[in-house]
């Protein structure tokens, strides 16, 4: 089923079918939008259900002006934006001793499947700015088009493509001062 | 899209999609009781304020331009507006401008009127 018609299974007053279209068609994908930015399985879990039901509690005011992929990924990405804040939230107040690099958190993560170059990759990107990093995995990883992500940042292509630019050189240059 | 390097638990996309259909059987009726909660709340908020806030404020206005506040601070009326009175004329820059009169005849306790002799200022007449 596609977007236009799940909207019309939505207006026709069939809510909850709707969203089951919705979950069946996006809950993968939305994982592993959400996984790239989550530390753990069980963060990207909690993620992935609170904007489900951000997704369900607003979809009455989703009028069908933008697309619906685009709509669900720009609530997924607040999700993942508040998510970052509050990790950096309470990583400012954890004590320096009990703080843990990111690089030891990927390492006891029993889900990282990754070799070594993956990990400094994935330890780099943490690293950036929230929005950029979002750019920068949803065109890297996710490979949307720029129109795409300009629709759920609500941004210009031309500062997106400035965003991924920034974003590779400074991962470039962390690999390779790692190296 | 590429693949991340990382995995899931086994079967867990299978039972997400269950755990995640549920969720529109629950949020709203919780959000329903929510606002509900925090309606009657208001409306409590609102009707004590009514009942209670009018009456302090009486109180107060009693307190401030009333006899109340006479009768707890122990002085008659005139005392206590010659003391605001008095307090909010004295300069702070020099509070000793206040005691001085220019009326009156100051000497110094001396052999020289001129003031050359004790430092003791000597008022008289006052």
């Amino acid at each position: 089923m596609n977007d236009s018609e799940i909207y019309a299974l939505y207006v026709s007053g069939d809510c909850e079918k709707a969203f089951n279209e919705i979950v069946k068609k996006y809950s993968e994908r939305l994982y592993w939008h959400i996984r790239s930015f989550a530390c753990s399985h069980q963060d990207a879990d909690d993620i992935l259900q609170d904007t489900f039901v951000k997704i369900w509690n607003a979809l009455p005011s989703f009028r069908g002006e933008a697309r619906l992929f685009t709509w669900i990924w720009r609530i997924a990405t607040n999700q993942v934006l508040n998510h970052i804040r509050h990790e950096r939230l309470r990583n400012f107040l954890t004590p320096v001793s009990e703080a843990r690099p990111y690089l030891e958190t990927l390492e006891a993560d029993p889900y990282f499947n990754g070799d070594d170059a993956q990990k400094r990759l994935l330890a780099a990107i943490e690293k950036l700015p929230p929005k950029q990093r979002m750019v920068f995995v949803m065109r890297y990883f996710e490979e949307l088009e720029y129109k795409d992500i300009s629709e759920i940042m609500h941004s210009s292509v031309g500062s997106l493509k400035a965003s991924y630019h920034h974003a590779y050189m400074k991962i470039k240059k962390e690999i390779s001062g790692d190296s | 899209m590429k693949k991340l390097p990382y995995d899931v638990p086994d079967g867990y996309f299978g039972s997400l999609q269950g755990r995640l259909a549920s969720v529109c059987g629950d949020r709203p009726v919780r959000n329903r009781v929510l606002y509900a909660g925090v309606a009657a709340c208001l409306a409590i908020a609102v009707v004590c304020g009514f009942l209670f806030g009018g009456g302090n404020r009486a109180a107060d206005a009693d307190y401030l331009y009333g006899d109340g506040g006479l009768a707890v601070s122990g002085l008659s009326a005139d005392e206590v507006y010659e003391e605001f009175l008095y307090s909010d004329l004295i300069p702070e820059t020099d509070p000793d401008l206040f005691f001085y009169d220019e009326s009156a005849e100051y000497y110094t306790d001396g052999t020289d009127e001129a003031g050359a002799g004790n430092d003791t200022l000597m008022i008289d007449d006052l």
